[in-house]
């Protein structure tokens, strides 16, 4: 914001930039000593000034949490949840994912985090209170297309005359810069048609890891913790459901965070960032769990990490043709 | 040779005056140094809110520091200094206000004391972190608490926000809440959990107390309404918020508490200047603890933690801290570090005024933050260190339905009083 937006008179604006203030913020950033030294203004008339400041940075009023219970507020405010199509899944994260924050799908190879991404961009179209498109951002490997055929194939038939493939924009993006063009140009584009409603990042891990080696860690935390920023910030402006996958990562020291065998990669700098985390696992059994036709079983687990609204819980998961589903605890005789 | 030889070997009175002499200079020249110092500590005129053009004829007339005004009228000031009177009386009012001095009011230790004593904290409803605390979190002093995501570092503020709503006929303080939000992790319907179970254990203890149900003034509704939400999404709009709650406060005079969740995100990202952070940090600082000593409010920051590398690449592992550097470290009373230990919640206080430090675990469930139920805690030996405090050596040993009504909150009269 600029002096000039701020309406004040031509005598106190000269005063002002004498000081070399050109920004409105930077009046925020000076004490009312300071100010008035380098300004040379009464300290009265600062005193409005930085109030009047104050008004024009503050994008909301204050409002009380009854407001926001009673859905009173503007929409960025609103929490809605996106649904992952399988009333056991949504059941432990009471509805589903969480918009306008950021939610980490975290997980080894082959878990389903890739699954469960594929499963939300069809979910998002039959949303009932926010129908809409998703992009999905591919950066580790070639877009699963095959296997969302097969989900649409599955799910198309609950919405007939529309090709649900027609409202999934896959972007695929293979360097940093790529992603930052299409995370701070594209999607903005596309979002204020009202065309999507859920932004995947698929992951954001691949770009992270090789493009930093291990004496740059410094740079590569300060990189992240913007990228976060700006993905909240569009999460929470437009009310958009992101959704970021994250590989695993050896647990080396088991400090911090929960012990276990591995944890989510890129450290604590980009978990600081992340407000759910769900973790996707698996683990196969010896030969005295077998199926019929004698193979070892695989168990999958979904667990919830954190989430401010959650608690730490763990369900057992299924992959089918119609993605991941839930099994419900009582059915589960192991 | 021989004159010399005499001087050295006369009687010691000589010396003695010599002696004298010495020490007569340099007591004078101490005196002059004392003078001369006393001048130049004293506060020059310019650092006060005057109107600069003021200053200027103030400064012609020779007029700098505090002390020079020692025996101006503002008649005198007006006729010397070429200013109006109503200016003179302006300068000299800003200079040595009335009523409410720059210096603060003198209290003796013990009205401290007595003062301390009858404001109680904000219970966190697990009785041995209150316990560790002292007396919850208490009003009027900034808390810190830090923690790896996932700890419940929102959880225990999303709890602080509705205790502190307590009826005052149960012991609780039935102040309001101001959240400042900048994570976005204030979810409304985690909030309403919370208020609810805390509605239904008010009641509990209302009706122990004899009282009837219903008959006690606490509500989910009320709860939310008195919980006041800003989000902010950067820093420069956090500033805007912070320069606004002198304000918010004077207009909601219930407001006892302020929870800032959190304080180190809008400050690690976007800033290239690091001792632009440095200055706006101190300055929030400062801001706060004036906000919470005038207002004797409750506040509470919660801040992340980091990864601190070693400078020099040794054996050393890295270790993690809490964000915003030393700095900011300074500016909180008391700070509490949340950490897993073995599957199991714990908070340790690092700085306390006048508790020691104490490691307590506690547990999340849906109503909230509770103590650790004894079934759960026999597997981790370091538990019983948090119940080293003799008065409550038994809450290891109590049931869950127990320790549910003993973590309400004590009632004031229940308090020793110094006499």
């Amino acid at each position: 914001m600029k002096l000039s937006d701020l309406d004040l008179d031509s005598k106190m604006i000269m005063a002002l930039k004498k000081a070399q203030i050109v920004e409105a913020k930077q009046i925020l950033y000076f004490s009312n000593t300071e100010l008035q030294h380098l300004t040379n203004i009464s300290s009265d008339n600062i005193l409005k000034l930085k109030e009047k400041v104050a008004e024009r940075y503050i994008h909301q009023r204050c409002y009380n949490a009854l407001n926001i219970y009673q859905k009173e507020v503007p929409l960025q405010l609103q929490h809605w949840k996106l649904s992952t199509a399988c009333r056991t899944i949504d059941s432990i994260l009471r509805g589903g994912i969480l918009s306008g924050v950021l939610t980490e799908i975290t997980g080894g190879s082959g878990c389903g985090k890739t699954q469960l991404c594929l499963q939300l961009c069809i979910s998002v179209q039959f949303n009932k209170e926010r129908a809409g498109g998703a992009v999905f951002i591919c950066t580790e490997n070639a877009f699963p297309s095959k296997r969302l055929q097969q989900m649409i194939q599955h799910y198309g038939q609950f919405l007939p005359g529309q090709n649900l493939g027609d409202k999934i924009f896959v972007e695929h993006v293979v360097d940093f810069d790529t992603l930052e063009f299409c995370v701070k140009k594209k999607l903005p584009t596309l979002i204020n048609r009202g065309l999507i409603q859920l932004v995947v990042l698929d992951s954001i891990t691949a770009l992270f890891r090789c493009q930093y080696d291990s004496s740059q860690l410094l740079n590569r935390a300060k990189h992240l913790i913007e990228f976060a920023s700006t993905l909240r910030q569009l999460a929470h402006q437009n009310s958009i459901i992101v959704v970021c996958v994250n590989q695993v990562s050896a647990n080396m020291n088991k400090i911090g965070l929960q012990d276990s065998d591995v944890v989510p990669a890129l450290g604590l700098t980009w978990s600081n960032q992340m407000t759910c985390r769900i973790l996707l696992s698996r683990f196969t059994y010896h030969e005295e769990y077998t199926d019929d036709s004698g193979q070892a079983m695989t168990r999958r687990k979904l667990k919830v990490i954190f989430a401010p609204h959650l608690r730490q819980s763990e369900l057992d998961i299924q992959i089918s043709d119609s993605g991941i589903q839930g099994i419900k605890p009582q059915f589960l005789n192991t | 040779m021989i004159h010399y030889y005499d001087y050295w070997s006369r009687s010691r009175s000589n010396l003695v005056i010599l002696d004298l002499v010495r020490l007569t200079l340099l007591g004078l020249f101490q005196i002059i140094k004392i003078i001369m110092f006393k001048k130049n500590l004293q506060r020059e005129i310019n650092t006060f809110p005057i109107n600069p053009m003021v200053l200027s004829k103030l400064a012609i007339v020779d007029l700098r520091f505090l002390n020079d005004f020692d025996d101006y009228t503002p008649l005198r000031l007006s006729s010397e200094a070429n200013i109006t009177e109503a200016d003179a009386q302006e300068v000299l009012s800003i200079l040595f206000p009335k009523g409410k001095s720059s210096a603060p009011t003198e209290k003796r230790a013990l009205d401290l004391l007595f003062e301390e004593q009858e404001t109680s904290g904000i219970v966190t409803f697990c009785e041995s972190l209150d316990t560790m605390l002292g007396d919850g979190i208490p009003l009027g002093k900034i808390t810190e608490i830090c923690g790896a995501p996932g700890l419940g570092k929102t959880q225990l503020c999303l709890q602080l926000a509705v205790a502190i709503q307590i009826p005052v006929d149960i012991g609780g303080l039935d102040g309001e809440a101001v959240y400042i939000d900048t994570e976005g992790s204030f979810i409304v319907e985690r909030l309403v959990d919370i208020a609810t179970a805390t509605v239904d254990h008010c009641q509990l203890i209302h009706m122990q107390g004899g009282g009837e149900l219903g008959s006690i003034d606490i509500s989910v509704e009320r709860i939310l309404a008195g919980i006041h939400y800003f989000h902010c999404l950067d820093h420069t709009e956090f500033l805007a918020c912070v320069h606004q709650l002198h304000t918010f406060l004077s207009q909601h005079q219930k407001v006892k508490l302020i929870i800032v969740d959190s304080i180190a995100c809008p400050f690690r990202h976007e800033f290239s200047d690091m001792s632009l952070r440095t200055k706006l940090l101190s300055m929030l600082g400062q801001t706060f603890i004036k906000i919470a000593s005038q207002n004797s409010v409750a506040v509470v920051f919660t801040n992340q933690m980091t990864t601190k590398i070693p400078a020099v690449p040794s054996n050393q592992s890295s270790q993690l801290i809490p964000a915003l550097g030393e700095g900011w470290a300074h500016i909180s009373n008391i700070k509490i570090m949340l950490y897993w230990d073995n599957n199991q919640r714990r908070a340790m206080l690092c700085k306390s005024p006048n508790q020691k430090e104490l490691i307590c675990s506690f547990q999340i469930t849906n109503g909230g933050i509770r103590d650790v139920t004894a079934t759960a805690n026999t597997d981790c030996p370091l538990s019983n260190i948090a119940h080293v405090d003799s008065k409550n050596s038994t809450a290891s040993t109590s049931t869950a339905t127990e320790n549910l009504l003993k973590s309400g909150p004590t009632p004031p009269a229940k308090r020793q009083k110094v006499s």
